[in-house]
């Protein structure tokens, strides 16, 4: 008799039923507009749309608006919010957000700076003070992904405005009270002036 | 009046504007007001101290918000940060904030790896100043917060505070994903112990394909069944997920060689990616379990509790799938993908290093526990004999018996046959005449019926038939097991085969012998090799 051939081929036995067994990745789409007024502070309206499945689910695990905010406005997080409301959408399978960041811009000084959180972010288009960014974000724990298109609307007078190192990048000179350099030469020019008018030059003769 | 007059005049006028301009009249005059608030963590987990240096996390551990409410700019800020004993001091620095202006720094300390030699809450403080100008004058604020350091094995569920939490399974479990941080696949110990448990399954290559996969994995789990690995239950309150919890590294869980749900899951996590295969934590009410990811993507969930009862991988991984993953799937449940979570930043501490052979004196062999011996070699050589056995079974009194010595069991041979050859799942040895065969098919966490298939299917697949299959019972290394008695056709005669199938510490074995029809001889010293038959 021949050697049997036993190979571990017993061991694929819970395979087949194994490959019913699939995580899903859920994934999210959402939609941010963002404006920055002169103190940084930024005014937000957000919406979170979801499948039919993954909303039916975040109601069941967010059975109040309160839950959500929480999630945002608690002694945890890393910003400072005001006047968060958050609304289901049931019709739309989505929720909608409003609210405002204080301190979002920093001012550094020669520029300010906004920074969007640490999530990946791709610059799409830059009109005038108007600049649009994709941002990539996971969510529970690496279960899902929240894809967002971000509208970032700056200050009227903002001025030299870009996309840095997942940073947009602006100029807005801080009206100091005082001190300007301005009057300083205004004056100079007028001490002169009077000075010129005033005090009679040598050649002239008496 | 000349136009020398009315000229001085107006350069009067200008000097005075510029004057009254230049001392702030008409800019925001007043000075700036520092308010503040400060925020700061209760307590920190130092066996996931790294997550909070990491910015990208946003475990912030003290967060001052700045804001100006008065009329003139506040200049030059400096907030500097230190954590006692733990943290030197950090500081960060804003040059202005503007009237109406917010400033919200936030605090990531670089923690001294010295934390995790902490084994209980220890308090400590966190030291906040704010040094900051208004109209050029210096101005100062310090604030001191307490903190608790929690022991390298304190893990808290919930981050929320009680008055913010709901209590629902979410809020109750809101640190979940910083499980990743007990899941050490680079551990040297836990390194080793896969090993092991590769070698216990004859080599294996689990991240190559899924048949190798499960076979590592079946050693793996073998390895922690021979060595009498169990569960434990947890304390009560376990899942209340008030305050911290013991959580346990996967090498404590080797060393204990027991652990509740989580730290089982941890640690079998853990052995899966040590040998490249992506896994997740399953976390539902009351409980928690492994996900692994094959090669070819499937998932199978294991139970890893179930190690308790000593059952086969196998039946682990069965069990997961009808039951556990079903259970989890029905209700509220997070799922942790450890290699993102690794690859975002939440990383294992450092742990202390351990000798080379630690894994020897925390009694993990790979022999059965209770066994002792050499792990190395597959034939064995030592001559002599067991003569009284060999008598009494009457085969032949004067023969001299050899003793093969495998990793798992040993059993005699005549001493002038050639010693039995071990093709790594199965030993095997053939008579003199070639008319002799006997065989131990052996397999990590096979069940019973695993290896009958196996064995029945291996006879097909070498075109031999099933003539005839008798079941039974019959005595085997001191119990009662399933044994068929075959009858054979080979091509070339009739065969009689007498097989027993049965499990022990995690492997299971089918101890087969054939010879041709009607050879009463070749029967009774069968029966006699099958009474040698002895687990290591």
């Amino acid at each position: 008799m021949k050697k049997f051939l036993v190979l571990f081929f017993l061991l694929l036995l819970p395979l087949a039923v194994a490959q019913e067994i699939k995580i899903v990745e859920y994934k999210i789409d959402g939609t941010m507009k963002v404006t920055i007024d002169e103190v940084g502070n930024a005014y937000v309206t957000e919406v979170w749309k979801f499948t039919p499945n993954l909303y039916l689910q975040m109601k069941q695990a967010y059975p109040t608006t309160y839950m959500i905010k929480r999630e945002f406005e608690n002694k945890r997080s890393d910003t400072e919010y005001k006047n968060m409301k958050i609304e289901w959408d049931d019709s739309n399978n989505q929720i909608k957000a409003t609210y405002i960041m204080l301190g979002a811009a920093v001012n550094k000084g020669s520029y300010w700076e906004f920074k969007l959180g640490e999530n990946d972010l791709t610059l799409s288009t830059q009109t005038g003070n108007t600049v649009v960014l994709t941002s990539v974000q996971p969510l529970f724990g690496g279960q899902g992904r929240l894809v967002e298109t971000i509208t970032v609307v700056l200050p009227e007078d903002a001025k030299n405005i870009r996309f840095e190192n997942a940073l947009i990048k602006y100029e807005l000179p801080y009206k100091e009270s005082g001190r300007n350099p301005i009057f300083l030469a205004l004056a100079g020019i007028a001490v002169i002036g009077l000075v010129l008018l005033n005090i009679p030059l040598k050649r002239e003769k008496p | 009046m000349n136009t020398k007059v009315i000229g001085s005049g107006v350069l009067v006028a200008l000097l005075a504007f510029s004057v009254i301009g230049y001392i702030g009249a008409f800019g925001e005059k007043g000075e700036g007001k520092l308010e503040y608030k400060v925020y700061a963590k209760e307590q920190i987990m130092s066996g996931a101290y790294k997550v909070y240096g990491n910015p990208r996390l946003g475990f912030w551990v003290a967060k001052v918000v700045l804001y100006n409410s008065g009329n003139g700019a506040i200049k030059n800020i400096k907030i500097k940060y230190s954590i006692d004993n733990y943290a030197s001091e950090t500081e960060k620095s804003y040059p202005i904030l503007v009237p109406n202006g917010t400033i919200v720094d936030l605090y990531y300390p670089i923690l001294s790896s010295e934390v995790t030699k902490l084994s209980a809450s220890t308090p400590s403080n966190i030291r906040i100043t704010i040094t900051y100008e208004v109209n050029g004058e210096k101005k100062e604020e310090s604030i001191t917060k307490p903190l608790n350091i929690l022991g390298v094995n304190d893990f808290v569920f919930s981050s929320l505070s009680p008055e913010e939490s709901t209590g629902s399974f979410y809020d109750t479990f809101s640190n979940a994903p910083l499980l990743a941080a007990w899941i050490t696949p680079s551990d040297p110990v836990v390194r080793e112990f896969a090993d092991m448990g590769n070698k216990l399954a004859g080599g294996a290559g689990a991240s190559l394909s899924d048949e190798e996969a499960i076979k590592s994995l079946s050693g793996m789990w073998a390895l922690a069944v021979m060595n009498g690995f169990s569960y434990k239950t947890e304390g009560e309150g376990y899942w209340t997920g008030k305050f911290s919890e013991h959580i346990m590294f996967p090498r404590d869980v080797i060393r204990d060689k027991s652990g509740t749900c989580v730290d089982l899951a941890l640690w079998f996590a853990s052995l899966a990616m040590s040998q490249g295969l992506k896994s997740y934590i399953v976390l539902m009410p009351e409980h928690a379990f492994p996900l692994i990811e094959l090669p070819s993507g499937a998932i199978i969930p294991v139970e890893a509790t179930a190690i308790n009862a000593g059952v086969s991988f196998q039946q682990a991984v069965q069990v997961g799938i009808e039951k556990t993953w079903q259970e989890a799937m029905s209700g509220p449940h997070i799922i942790i993908n450890i290699a993102e979570m690794h690859s975002e930043g939440i990383v294992p501490p450092e742990l202390p290093q351990l000798p080379a052979d630690i894994l020897s004196k925390w009694g993990i062999t790979l022999q059965p526990h209770g066994g002792g011996g050499a792990t190395g070699g597959t034939t064995g050589g030592v001559t002599g004999g067991t003569g009284e056995t060999g008598g009494e079974t009457g085969g032949d009194e004067q023969t001299q018996w050899n003793t093969y010595l495998g990793n798992y069991f040993s059993f005699d041979y005549p001493a002038d046959w050639n010693a039995p050859e071990d093709y790594g799942g199965y030993v095997y040895l053939l008579s003199p005449d070639g008319e002799f065969e006997f065989m131990i098919i052996y397999s990590q966490g096979a069940s019973v019926q695993d290896i009958v298939s196996a064995f029945e299917q291996s006879l097909t697949e070498a075109g031999i038939t099933i003539k005839d299959r008798q079941e039974t019972q019959a005595s085997m290394a001191g119990q009662t097991v399933y044994t068929v008695f075959y009858t054979l056709d080979t091509g070339y005669g009739d065969y009689s085969a007498v097989a027993r199938y049965f499990t022990a510490n995690g492997i299971g074995f089918a101890v087969v012998y054939d010879f041709p029809a009607g050879n009463d001889e070749y029967n009774q010293l069968g029966e006699y090799i099958v009474g040698t038959f002895k687990l290591r």
